[in-house]
């Protein structure tokens, strides 16, 4: 499953190989009429007329404006994006997947033996934007220190408690020291948002305008910022490695997605991810468009208070998962754009069990329900928020329970209340999503009781579960760390602490002079474009 | 009339103040927590107070809200929660793409309602006063998100007349009015159908007083008595309606903003509702009394110009 290409064929979504030739001359056609008005809007460049001219910029549609680009605060889909341009990690993962480490910062890497030790070689010469120098292993203590630092109260304070000091060996070397084995680091951390390498003296001096100025040393520099409507980021002439063929990006926010549709439509948007699954079908069989696909490194799933009756029950929680016909679920209500899944961890993701322990099986989780002591069911209320199609998946849901007796009502709140009705155990089952990288991060939210009461909102507390979930965080030896991972989520089987759903499905659409885009983790492979004339 | 504004401005004071108390409170009554929107899968207690203590929310409410209050009446809105930049900035960066919008809308309510309404009125019952009065009432039924769509799918995919989305990144005036023409239309168009509406039943009101009659006895032709006695005495309700409209029309921008993906406060503040940002609920609402109050009181003077009678009372 970590091949996109498979998948598209599978579900049927045109590919980046099988265009016609007709395809092109349409997009032509099209390209001529969206021209005269690409012409007009000088920053928001059309993408058809300008495949012949050098100097162009990359127009990539984005549903929202970005919040944070300081790594600390980060955690928005947009300063994620920008900030893998702009900034540069030690290591970086390969484009499309969530486990291959290649070099950024870093030319060469390596672990000590007991897993407490990371040593980093960095390139020689590699230079600040704007004329801010060097960038040194000091650069790297200051920017991983600065997560453990009360006073910037960053994001991963708990990530970063894992390292005890950084250590600067000298200018083009550092050494990260552990308080404890940490194997998910490079994944997790270093090469993810807390891994960007920022500048000491840009944060110092921007103060709390350093969104609207951030210094990185990456393969674009951010130029300008409009909020609400677009960033500019233009290429960066100093870089050493790859930069693809624009001269810059052009982030143009397009909150409507049947306005984004348009947008790629007339060719004032070149490149953007499309997550609903409607405007999914219709942009996968558009011939003007290349079509990439991917599961999303995001599980949606149910939590079940286990505070409350009947949800205490291991039964009941079996018998809800036996209830629920997740295929149908995916096939009808999401189009077929996403993919059933009995644990958590994303395909994408170090450590996934691939046994499918719950089928639909309805009988089954009626006997289960009855065994439990409520042969006519129960009533539950339903806790959802509004986007992803998320009210038409509960409407499924609550038909299916409706089968075996439960009599579930939907409560949809937004999502600021969703998460408080969660925090304070006001609900009985509620559905969200969960997206992380490592699987470290998708099982200690949802499984481990120091996670009470939240992110573990089900409350969910098992001494076992937990030994286990912290034996699998500082095993060292992959495939030792491997099995720990499978007994955790056999042990979820068994006890159905929450139910995971379904991953939904990335389509990243693109005009079609432009090739090699590859759906991954909401962020755009731009340095390895190609544009065709 | 100087004394008058004076007062007005004196007035408005309290109404500021009790608006500040008032979005004060709603904002810390709704349930949700800008903390752990902040922290979501990060949380812990930890992290939870530390968050809590940099926004200043670990204080008690009556604390918070002496201290925004207070920073408030200096012209401080404080920093938003969510990007830490000053509100004031956020808001200075988008504001003016919703005054445009707003602007827009509402010269297009007049252009449009206030013609349609006095011909309406005045060939009351015909087949034109039937289609014009229909379609004031469509455009004050037809939601903006549909409206917005249609017009896209037309004048922007089809014809390719207008861009479909954004607005205009150059001062070029041309370039902003492209930019403006579609978004402009669907905010205004359910204005200018309440405006049609208003200005027919008033007209009629008035072309019926006894001085109309009067001055067509005395021998004045039809287009005097019409433009010159009967439309300004018809103008008061139509000049309220519009201080009444400005708020509906910034309300109503949020979704014409989202649908053309224009910046603006609009879409600002639903974003700051939807993460529990206070200081940007506060920063925006506060500054859509003030406007609501400027254009009021632009209202009262249009009445004392409109109506002499009003001025020396």
């Amino acid at each position: 499953m970590n091949d996109p290409q498979s998948f598209s064929k599978r579900m049927n979504i045109s590919n980046i190989s099988n265009f016609s030739r007709r395809s092109i001359l349409k997009a032509a056609a099209v390209a001529g009429a969206s021209a005269t008005i690409a012409s007009q809007l000088p920053s928001t460049a059309g993408a058809a007329n300008l495949a012949q001219d050098e100097g162009r910029k990359l127009v990539i549609g984005w549903w929202e404006d970005f919040v944070d680009l300081d790594p600390a605060q980060m955690r928005d889909s947009l300063a994620t994006e920008m900030a893998y341009k702009i900034y540069s990690n030690l290591v970086r993962l390969k484009s499309g997947s969530t486990e291959e480490l290649v070099p950024d910062l870093a030319e060469s890497w390596e672990m000590s033996e007991d897993g407490l030790e990371y040593t980093f070689n960095l390139k020689q010469g590699v230079q600040w934007h704007r004329d801010f120098g060097e960038v040194t292993a000091e650069d790297v203590k200051f920017s991983l220190m600065r997560h453990k630092d009360e006073a910037v109260g960053s994001n991963f304070v708990n990530e970063a408690s894992l390292i005890k000091d950084v250590e600067v060996v000298d200018t083009h070397t550092a050494k990260v020291l552990m308080s404890e084995p940490y194997p998910g680091f490079l994944v997790e951390f270093a090469a993810y948002r807390p891994g960007f390498i920022v500048n000491q003296k840009a944060i110092d001096e921007a103060g709390d305008r350093y969104n609207e100025q951030p210094i990185g040393s990456g393969p674009f520099v951010f130029d300008q910022w409009s909020p609400g409507q677009q960033v500019d980021l233009v290429v960066n002439e100093a870089y050493d490695g790859e930069t693809g063929p624009f001269t810059g990006i052009t982030y143009v926010v397009i909150p409507e997605e049947s306005t984004l549709e348009i947008a790629l439509e007339t060719g004032d948007v070149d490149i953007a991810y499309i997550l609903g699954p409607e405007i999914q079908a219709r942009v996968s069989e558009n011939e003007n468009l290349n079509t990439t696909s991917t599961i999303a490194p995001r599980t949606f799933y149910l939590q079940l208070n286990s505070e409350r009756e009947p949800f205490n029950d291991v039964r009941v929680r079996q018998a809800l998962w036996y209830a629920i016909d997740r295929q149908t679920l995916v096939d009808a209500v999401m189009l077929g754009f996403g993919e059933v899944t009995d644990t958590l961890l994303n395909p994408h993701v170090f450590g996934r069990l691939e046994e499918r322990a719950y089928e639909y099986d309805p009988e089954k989780a009626k006997s289960l329900l009855a065994e439990a002591g409520y042969p006519d069911g129960f009533e539950a209320s339903f806790l959802i928020y509004p986007p992803y199609g998320l009210p038409d998946v509960a409407a499924a849901t609550q038909q299916m329970l409706k089968e075996v007796g439960v009599e579930i009502t939907i409560d949809q709140r937004e999502w600021a209340q969703h998460v408080e009705l969660r925090r304070s155990g006001t609900f009985d089952i509620a559905l969200q999503p969960l997206l992380r990288l490592g699987p470290d991060q998708y099982v200690t939210p949802a499984m481990h009781s120091e996670s009470i009461p939240y992110p573990n909102a089900s409350r969910y507390s098992n001494p076992d579960m937990d030994a286990l979930i912290e034996k699998a965080r500082s095993t060292v030896d992959d495939e030792e760390r491997k099995d720990v991972y499978y007994e955790i989520q056999r042990l979820a089987h068994e006890e159905a602490p929450v139910i995971p759903m379904y991953f939904p499905v990335f389509i990243l659409a693109s005009q079609l002079n432009i090739q090699g885009a590859v759906s991954g983790l909401l962020t755009v492979n731009v340095t390895e474009l190609t544009l065709e004339s | 009339m100087g004394q008058f504004i004076l007062r007005r401005i004196a007035m408005s004071i309290p109404t500021l103040l009790g608006g500040f108390a008032l979005i004060f409170l709603m904002t810390r009554l709704v349930p949700g927590d800008p903390v752990l929107i902040i922290l979501e899968e990060n949380y812990t207690r930890d992290s939870y107070e530390a968050v809590q203590q940099q926004l200043g929310l670990d204080k008690p409410v009556w604390q918070q809200f002496t201290t925004s209050l207070m920073n408030a009446v200096t012209g401080d809105l404080g920093s938003s929660f969510q990007n830490k930049r000053p509100v004031s900035v956020n808001i200075a960066s988008q504001v003016g793409d919703t005054l445009q919008l707003t602007v827009a809308a509402m010269i297009i309510a007049a252009v449009i309602g206030i013609p349609a309404g006095i011909i309406s009125a005045l060939r009351r019952n015909s087949w034109v006063d039937y289609s014009a009065m229909v379609s004031a009432l469509l455009a004050l039924c037809a939601p903006s998100f549909w409206l917005g769509a249609v017009l896209i799918i037309i004048f922007s995919l089809k014809l390719g007349w207008f861009p479909a989305f954004g607005s205009a990144s150059t001062s070029n005036p041309w370039d902003i009015l492209r930019h403006l023409a579609l978004p402009g239309i669907t905010l205004g168009a359910a204005a200018a159908g309440l405006v049609a509406r208003i200005t027919r039943s008033s007209m009629l009101e008035v072309l019926a007083q006894d001085y109309v009659r009067t001055g067509r006895a005395k021998g004045l032709t039809e287009r005097v008595v019409t433009y010159q006695h009967a439309l300004r005495n018809a103008l008061i309700p139509i000049a309220t309606i519009f201080g009444v409209e400005i708020v509906a029309l910034l309300t109503g921008a949020v979704v014409v903003e989202t649908v053309f993906a224009r910046p603006g406060i609009g879409r600002l503040l639903v974003d700051a509702i939807l993460t529990r940002d206070y200081p940007q609920i506060q920063g925006i609402l506060i500054l859509f009394i003030v406007l609501a109050v400027v254009v009021n009181l632009l209202v009262d003077i249009a009445y004392g110009v409109i109506d002499p009678r009003i001025r020396h009372q």
